[in-house]
């Protein structure tokens, strides 16, 4: 009975209604956002250069039906994306927009494991949320053409699935932190803080080694326990401060992570209190927010089991790795989709053999002759990408070899230690299959 | 008030933290190690480099001049002279020398230079020709016949036109040459002051150079002579072709290169990258990576050095020799594009991409 109980006043709580300001300020921030991020990627000529040259890609297993379309395709998909940015930053069409924008952004994001960043599969995840909540029910254009009607309220898990999202991205980034090249080594830290000794003012310190310490559990500490505070209404104020520096910090570091860091500052302010939004956009809902539960719709019930479904998923995921012999950082088995950041300056040089099995003629390959200078790079560090390439290369010179054979030869190099085969040079990758199970011919397995 | 208060805390802590900033100390002093790279060894390289191809375009004048065996001889004796020089500066892809790496582009397209010749009308600018010049086509006009068929050939039938080509090849060289020779020499000292790791800087080129020039050594000089690389087209195997096939200088090429890269890498006699990684520690199997890269390129030079004759010939007689030295290389090569490129956090082949 007890138990009963307890669980209809967390679910009570949960169902509460709250202002719906945060979530507003949110559509508007994440659509002006992902308009600028859109845009910049378009202009950097990224589009060109990820989709439209490269002559082969490294699809997600499971996911080889998805292709990229031709040049104008896919820049008409980019150009849908900053439509609906603009849509969902004004709340107009707001549904529609949310699961085009989610759609093609997860679309892009699955064309090319080589383009796979922690970042992207945030936005595809945060643009997956929104498409479930009622974003546009105050200061939208929806509701000023009565497409939809005002609401002053939502349910607070509205609010709290978005928190829960961003907490889950902290949390599990700082875990992966806990680990012995990170906090006891200080690497790869002690190998990219010393590179920025020309930052003004920092510069100077970066180079000292009890520096890349600090950096290192600072960050833990903060990955870990931040999200913590932003959920406590005394400390959600410092919390937010130190979220912006932190990554203020990391930006002028690590240029190279691009609008991560803003992302997840502007992101953040969903933990801010409400009347903080509500100031910004001139609505006051505190007043009837009260206790008042509002009886549940089936359509919300759905929504809510679907969320539930989520988040499950996203606290195990994270966890896969266990199911799999050896060292992570070698293997990179359950690697991905686990909001690991920064952990590994990992260099890798990958050298192909193709062998007629027939006549026992062999060649090495040029790998630049399929593949772009990021794609190599990406796949020379990842076992599962390498054995993508090596059934290419089946692929190309099965067409006139009966038989033929590929093996790699991978040399790989982590957070300074000495470069080693990552995986098992005398395998006939070409016999090999991808999938879930454990790839046996990868080495560092023994030794964990 | 509260907020106020809690804010100028945290400017005085940065006030603080600013106040103990540290002298700039014992981090590794990039710009004396980048002098020193160019002083002694990018710039002597480049103006050795552009004294031999000036003896060159001398010897080639010479040639055409009056076609003789001597005046042949003398050519040849020049062309082998700069094209080893030139393996001392193939290494630098910097502003200055651009171009450069465009005079050794093989295997030489000798359809294309007997189209040339027969017209007597071409740029050798154009991307088409890139392949019909440099070393690699002189290679071809003076080594690919004996030398009685080779000195008829200059004298007659299409024997001006032949000439004159054979003059415009050489003057690009030499043109590029001094180019490069002047332009580093002024180059120098900005050369030294880009400092950092990042793209861009110095140290980061160089880096991407020498990984660059030591898998060049191993694919295109040693693994295209063995026949162990090649390139697929509809599905089909093919070997690439050796450098130098003609007048066999593959071996001494390569050696040249080597000693030209260890010198890069240790900074000659004085600061170098060696140094460089030294003072950060980097180990390689337990051992200082500094040292085990010298070593390497010791061992790999005496490896080239073990193989009797030139590649062309070493083929059939000595393959088990050209296969040591094709594995040292893939050592040494391994050791500067991961190893040693990963300890100062050098990028490899930058493409502008976000990361995470």
């Amino acid at each position: 009975m007890l138990q009963i109980q307890k669980n209809t006043t967390w679910l009570g709580k949960l169902s509460a209604q709250t202002s719906i300001a945060p979530l507003v300020v949110f559509r508007i921030a994440f659509g002006i956002m992902m308009f600028a991020a859109t845009l910049r990627f378009v202009s950097k000529g990224w589009v060109d250069t990820l989709f439209v040259q490269p002559s082969y890609f490294f699809t997600f297993y499971g996911f080889e039906w998805i292709k990229p379309l031709s040049a104008n395709g896919m820049y008409t998909v980019f150009g849908i994306m900053m439509l609906c940015s603009i849509l969902i930053a004004t709340g107009l069409l707001y549904r529609v927009a949310a699961i085009v924008f989610f759609l093609l952004f997860t679309y892009v994001e699955l064309i090319d494991k080589t383009n796979y960043l922690n970042h992207y599969y945030f936005i595809s995840i945060m643009a997956g949320i929104l498409c479930l909540l009622p974003a546009n029910k105050a200061f939208s254009l929806d509701v000023k053409l009565g497409l939809a009607k005002t609401v002053t309220t939502v349910p607070t898990w509205a609010i709290f699935a978005l928190q829960l999202q961003m907490a889950m991205v902290y949390f599990f980034a700082g875990i992966s932190k806990i680990n012995p090249d990170w906090l006891l080594n200080a690497m790869p830290l002690r190998i990219w803080l010393p590179a920025k000794a020309d930052v003004p003012i920092i510069g100077a310190w970066l180079t000292e080694q009890w520096v890349a310490y600090a950096f290192c559990w600072i960050g833990m500490l903060f990955d870990v326990f931040v999200a913590f505070f932003l959920f406590n209404k005394r400390t959600v104020w410092y919390a937010y401060a130190v979220v912006v520096v932190f990554h203020v910090l990391t930006a002028i570091l690590f240029p190279g992570i691009g609008m991560f860091p803003f992302i997840m500052i502007v992101c953040a302010t969903i933990f801010l209190p409400a009347v903080f939004h509500e100031r910004l956009i001139g609505i006051s809902a505190t007043a009837s927010a009260s206790s008042a539960t509002t009886k549940a719709s089936w359509l919300s019930q759905a929504t809510l089991t679907l969320l539930v479904l989520h988040f499950s998923i996203q606290a195990v995921l994270p966890f896969r790795y266990m199911l799999y012999p050896g060292k992570l950082f070698y293997t990179e088995q359950g690697y991905r989709f686990s909001w690991r950041v920064m952990l590994m300056e990992k260099v890798g040089y990958t050298i192909f053999n193709v062998r007629d099995a027939a006549t026992g003629k062999s060649v090495e390959v040029n790998n630049r002759q399929f593949l772009s200078l990021q794609q190599e790079k990406q796949m020379s560090t990842q076992p599962d990408m390498i054995l993508q390439f090596a059934q290419h290369l089946k692929e190309v010179c099965g067409k006139e070899m009966q038989n033929p054979e590929v093996y790699a030869e991978a040399y790989v190099t982590i957070n300074g230690r000495s470069s080693r085969l990552l995986i098992d040079p005398k395998v006939n990758l070409a016999a090999e299959q991808d999938g879930f199970a454990n790839k046996k011919w990868i080495l560092a397995q023994a030794d964990k | 008030m509260k907020q106020l208060k809690h804010i100028s805390v945290f400017a005085l802590l940065a006030l603080a933290l600013y106040g103990c900033k540290p002298e700039k100390k014992d981090s590794y002093n990039q710009e004396a190690m980048l002098t020193n790279i160019a002083t002694n060894v990018i710039v002597p390289a480049h103006q050795q480099f552009s004294t031999a191809a000036q003896a060159l375009k001398q010897k080639s004048d010479a040639f055409s001049n009056a076609p003789s065996t001597q005046s042949l001889d003398e050519l040849k004796a020049a062309f082998v002279t700069a094209y080893a020089a030139y393996m001392a500066v193939e290494t630098y892809d910097f502003n200055p020398s651009l171009g450069v790496r465009n005079l050794n582009v093989f295997a030489t397209d000798t359809a294309q230079i007997n189209s040339n010749i027969a017209t007597g009308s071409y740029n050798l600018e154009a991307a088409l020709n890139i392949r019909a010049k440099g070393f690699p086509a002189i290679d071809y006009l003076l080594y690919s016949q004996d030398a009685g068929t080779t000195l008829n050939a200059f004298l007659v039938n299409n024997a001006a036109n032949r000439k004159q080509y054979l003059t415009d090849v050489v003057n690009d060289i030499s043109t590029v040459a001094s180019t490069a020779a002047t332009a580093w020499a002024d180059y120098k000292s900005q050369f030294a002051a880009a400092t950092g790791t990042d793209v861009g800087s110095s140290v980061g080129m160089l880096v991407n150079d020498v990984a660059f020039s030591a898998e060049r050594c191993r694919r295109e000089r040693v693994g295209n002579a063995l026949g162990y690389v090649g390139f697929i087209s509809s599905g089909s195997l093919y070997p690439y072709s050796l450098e130098a096939s003609y007048s066999t200088q593959s071996k001494a090429l390569l050696i040249a290169n080597l000693q030209q890269l260890k010198a890069l890498y240790e900074g000659g006699a004085g600061e170098g990258f060696d140094d460089y990684l030294a003072s950060i520690n980097a180990e390689y199997d337990g051992q200082p990576l500094s040292t085990a890269i010298s070593t390497q390129f010791d061992v790999a030079i005496a490896k080239a050095n073990a193989v009797p004759v030139d590649f062309a010939a070493a083929l059939n007689s000595n393959k088990p020799a050209m296969e040591e030295l094709f594995l040292e290389l893939k050592k040494l090569t391994v050791m500067l594009k991961v190893d040693m490129s990963s300890q100062l956090g050098v990028v490899i082949n930058y493409s502008d991409n976000d990361g995470d």
